[in-house]
């Protein structure tokens, strides 16, 4: 019995092991900006995860406006990756949060999912929030056009002025 | 010799202010290539910093087409000067003829004669200036006009160092043709 009660504590101390404890995140996001570079709106988020249990190499999804996305690890480090491209009147100018979640609530996430359940009270293992600016279309009227105007109209009055003094 | 009522200059008027006109001075002349130079060098910026042209790669071309422009853009501003320095003379003649009468009137040696003579080469004078910065101020606008226009429209498909070489040779072409005209 003390066997089995020791196997039993063993269990639940590794699987209590394997999940990440009380993660500091610190990322950092990028998002496009202009509409003439992009067909798309990227986002682009870095970010590094300290579990206060010491668990690395963490397997990360993410998961954002109803899409599943996989975190791409960096190499013997605790630095990870998520990008995705969305189009830009989907995404307009605000603020945005982008859940993660390790395999365990991922499955969670994915049950709800094929199930047609609300996700959004799928607990997550952290919750990284970024701003984005908005993609900007430029300004209204082209540079190019402005400088051909404004010399247009400049040579007119210094052709009208010549015709008059020559009159 | 007396101006007639009509405003048109005497045969005699005409004669001395072409004498005038003939003799480009040398600063005259320094400062129309040098304008020229200047305005002929703007659209180098144009093309590096907005066509993306590199500057040493492509630095024969600015030379060669920077220099060709200057004597064509020059060119046009000695001709533009010399038909508009007529009309302007006769515009204002009678306005600097009043200035100078009022300023010699008092002057008791000096002759009839030699007051015309100074009203004239005052009429020179003014004439001179207003037509020079006159045919500067027209030509740069038109040049840069046409630089404009060829670059970013008419051609915007071609490699930036041909549409730099065409836009340069067509607009300081066409200022130096327009120029030519009597009117």
């Amino acid at each position: 019995m003390k066997l089995i009660g020791a196997f039993l504590a063993l269990c639940v101390y590794l699987a209590s092991g394997e999940n990440c404890q009380a993660p500091q995140v610190t990322s950092q996001v990028y998002t496009t900006s202009e509409v003439h570079v992009s067909t798309e709106t990227v986002v682009i988020i870095t970010f590094s995860v300290q579990c206060k249990n010491g668990i690395k190499d963490l397997n990360l999804y993410a998961e954002f406006d109803g899409r599943n996305l996989p975190a791409s690890q960096v190499i013997d480090s605790d630095q990870y990756q998520v990008s995705f491209s969305i189009d830009h009147k989907k995404l307009p100018a605000g603020q945005y949060q982008i859940r993660f979640f390790d395999e365990d609530l991922f499955a969670n996430l994915r049950k709800a999912q094929r199930s047609g359940e609300d996700t959004a009270s799928i607990q997550g293992l952290f919750t990284i929030g970024f701003s984005h600016q908005g993609a900007s279309h430029g300004p209204w009227i082209q540079t190019e056009h402005v400088a051909v105007l404004s010399s247009v109209l400049l040579s007119y009055f210094a052709y009208s002025t010549r015709n008059q003094l020559q009159s | 010799m007396s101006s007639k009522p009509n405003k048109k200059l005497t045969k005699q008027e005409e004669i001395l202010l072409q004498d005038f006109s003939r003799n480009v001075s040398t600063k005259s002349s320094a400062l129309f290539y040098g304008n020229a130079f200047i305005v002929s060098g703007i659209p180098i910026w144009l093309f590096w910093r907005i066509h993306q042209m590199d500057l040493y790669q492509s630095i024969i071309f600015f030379v060669v087409m920077t220099l060709v422009s200057t004597y064509l853009v020059a060119m046009a501003y000695k001709n533009v000067k010399f038909v508009l320095k007529h009309k302007i003379a006769i515009k204002r003649g009678d306005a600097v003829s009043k200035e100078v009468m009022k300023k010699v009137a008092d002057d008791k040696k000096m002759s009839k004669q030699e007051k015309e003579e100074r009203i004239l080469w005052k009429k020179n004078e003014v004439a001179d200036y207003e037509a020079t910065t006159f045919s500067i101020f027209y030509n740069n606008a038109i040049f840069l006009m046409l630089v404009i226009l060829a670059s970013v429209y008419i051609l915007k498909s071609l490699s930036p160092a041909i549409n730099y070489s065409l836009s340069m040779g067509v607009a300081s072409g066409l200022l130096a043709l327009f120029s030519t005209s009597s009117k």
